[in-house]
């Protein structure tokens, strides 16, 4: 377990199995109501740590705000997948029907906008979602198989009935003992620090 | 930012008060500005002259040379070369008249519309402004009001060719089973009266449950609902056939109740916005309807000017495709002479392209200014497209019709509009006080 402490220590440690030299990933802070949660959220965000999370069982309206989140750049990615597939599409039916392969088909011209709207529209559409999906799941992180919070059987009532506050050892205010107290001192009623 | 609070109705100023007054002065102001500048400007430019003298105002081309007019119509009544038409060639005062009857019919559609798909969605978001829909809807009465006029026997044929049509018109001859003046006669009282049927009925149970709170009456109108929406969209369907579509009696496209219903949505929505916007401006309303509230209107004005881009185009794109004689005619006059063309281009870009692009974002959605600005835009769009249908339709497209009354007919209308929706939104509140879902659309956020 943990180096022996002069103080009791505030908080539960988890050390993944079998791992040598283990270091702290996650501190995680249960809440037990989403209102502690989210006056919790605004101190976190005050005291300036960058990297950490909240993981509550529901969507709770206003806690990007709490947290402090920048708008996503998400439908920018959206707009340019879209932008793509619409001049993509028509470009395409261009060369195709209009240089690579001129085939006359009932008196229309080789190349034209009406004809080419309906593959244009539709590769808009598709690239649009290319980009909402793909694009959320990179800004994301995603797919990512296995996190350090599951180690925590505590952190599962996230998905029931708890609220919980997680912040990353990579963040440059990380500090398992002074995090601890602090997020005691905001209303949270059990602290883990998982390490690996 | 933190928890939201939730807001207590009773604090919210939520009557129309004062500005009912208000509204219809404006709206008598802007009537009776439209009534003068009509008479007026209508008057110089020979619009009420009888039928034997022909329009001969509005483009150089024929007040220079008015013997063309009235050789034209002569030749028509005559059997032009054999060919015979399913419209009229020559203007009359009813062209521009039925162009702002059905521009604000729309609006009204498109209310109905709202209150039904509410009900029948049983959506909360939209309880907030429901009421406000439901008062606009019961504008129908008005809009019958107005239709009259046109369905008067000596002069409804001023519109539809069908009435009297050329002889030996065999297409119009088939059709006479369906179109013939009777008929229209008795569908126009039936549209009417589903129409007003379904507001008024709307309306009476929403307020009447401000007094009584009866949950019944919420089951009751999502039950009658979705038998409301299908009422409303063989109404809608048939209705543009008759009163637009026939203006050419030999043309026809199956998907033309649908390009109205499209229009009809997104400047229904348009007006909402700007209902909401001014009641807010003067105090009414103001923490009910929140920018959560403008966003989801101003998505729905997005949805549907796309909707109705992918509509038109649908309808142009099939016939485009095939190109047989008898479908593209509508379209051959609104592509090959220099007016038309340009016009159609303006729906395309000022229909479509602006509007989509402009109110893409959700920050534009959420401004008061910038909203009101696209549905302002919207609106005069709306019109404009109810001209694309209507003037082309004279004389084969070749008529340049542009007339002062082009202009002092639809301020008029739109007075008497408002002058109609202070009516129905005074003695009640503005907002469904006790419908179930009050609290939930109250609180209602976008994820």
């Amino acid at each position: 377990m943990s180096e022996p402490k002069t103080h009791e220590p505030a908080f539960d440690t988890i050390t993944a199995e079998g791992s040598v030299d283990p270091k702290p990933v996650v501190l995680i802070a249960e809440f037990e109501t989403a209102d502690q949660l989210m006056s919790a959220a605004e101190k976190v965000r005050d005291e300036g740590f960058k990297r950490w999370d909240c993981h509550t069982p529901y969507p709770i309206h206003g806690l990007d705000g709490a947290m402090g989140i920048r708008p996503t750049i998400l439908p920018w990615i959206v707009l340019g997948g879209g932008f793509t597939g619409f001049c993509g599409g028509l470009l395409m039916q261009g060369w195709m029907n209009g240089i690579s392969y001129p085939f006359l088909i009932s008196g229309k011209p080789f190349f034209s906008i009406p004809a080419s709207i309906p593959v244009a529209f539709e590769l808009t559409i598709l690239l649009s979602a290319f980009g909402a999906f793909g694009g959320m799941l990179a800004l994301n992180g995603l797919p990512r198989m296995f996190n350090p919070l599951f180690r925590s059987d505590r952190f599962r009532r996230a998905t029931a009935d708890r609220f919980f506050i997680s912040i990353e050892a990579r963040d440059r205010r990380f500090d398992a003992d002074s995090n601890a107290r602090f997020l005691r001192g905001i209303g949270a009623n059990a602290i883990e620090v998982i390490e690996e | 930012m933190g928890h939201k609070q939730t807001i207590d109705l009773s604090t919210e100023n939520r009557s129309l008060g004062g500005l009912s007054g208000q509204l219809i002065g404006f709206g008598a102001v802007l009537a009776v500005l439209g009534l003068i500048g009509t008479l007026l400007l209508g008057n110089l430019e020979g619009a009420f002259e009888s039928h034997s003298e022909p329009h001969a105002a509005g483009g150089a081309a024929h007040s220079s040379d008015p013997t063309h007019s009235n050789g034209h119509s002569a030749d028509h009544s005559g059997g032009d070369h054999g060919m015979a038409h399913g419209y009229v060639s020559t203007w009359s005062i009813w062209h521009p008249y039925l162009v702002s009857a059905s521009w604000l019919l729309a609006i009204c559609l498109g209310a109905i519309f709202f209150v039904l798909i509410h009900h029948v969605t049983m959506a909360s978001w939209s309880t907030v402004v429901r009421r406000l829909a439901e008062a606009v809807s019961r504008n129908f009465v008005l809009m019958g009001l107005l239709f009259i006029p046109i369905l008067m026997p000596g002069q409804m044929d001023k519109l539809y060719k069908w009435i009297h049509p050329d002889p030996g018109d065999s297409i119009i001859a088939v059709k006479e089973a369906y179109l013939n003046y009777d008929f229209f006669l008795i569908r126009m009282a039936i549209y009417f009266l589903i129409w007003i049927g379904l507001s008024f009925w709307y309306h009476k149970n929403s307020v009447q449950q401000d007094a009584d709170g009866d949950l019944k009456r919420t089951t009751r109108m999502a039950h009658f609902s979705p038998l409301g929406l299908i009422l409303f969209a063989m109404s809608i369907t048939f209705a543009a056939y008759d009163i637009l579509m026939s203006l050419d009696a030999h043309w026809f496209s199956t998907i033309f109740g649908v390009y109205l219903f499209g229009g009809s949505v997104l400047s229904f929505h348009a007006f909402l916005a700007l209902i909401v916007i001014w009641l807010q401006a003067n105090g009414r309303l103001t923490r009910a309807v929140s920018d959560e509230h403008m966003q989801d209107i101003g998505k729905m004005m997005f949805a549907f000017t796309v909707f109705w881009a992918y509509i038109a185009f649908s309808q142009y794109m099939l016939y485009w495709y095939a190109n047989i004689p008898e479908e593209t005619a509508w379209f051959l006059r609104r592509q090959e002479n220099m007016l038309w063309g340009s016009w159609g281009w303006l729906l395309i870009i000022g229909r479509f392209l602006i509007p989509f692009l402009f109110i893409m974002s959700k920050h534009v959605k959420r401004s008061r200014p910038t909203l009101a600005v696209a549905a302002i835009w919207m609106l005069i769009m709306q019109w404009a497209d109810m001209y694309y249908l209507v003037m082309p339709q004279i004389n084969g497209g070749e008529e340049f019709p542009f007339t002062m009354v082009d202009i002092t007919i639809p301020i008029g209308f739109l007075g008497l509009f408002l002058i109609g929706l202070a009516l129905s939104l005074r003695g009640h509140s503005l907002i469904a006080e006790k419908d179930p879902r009050m609290p939930e659309s109250l609180a209602f956020e976008n994820a």
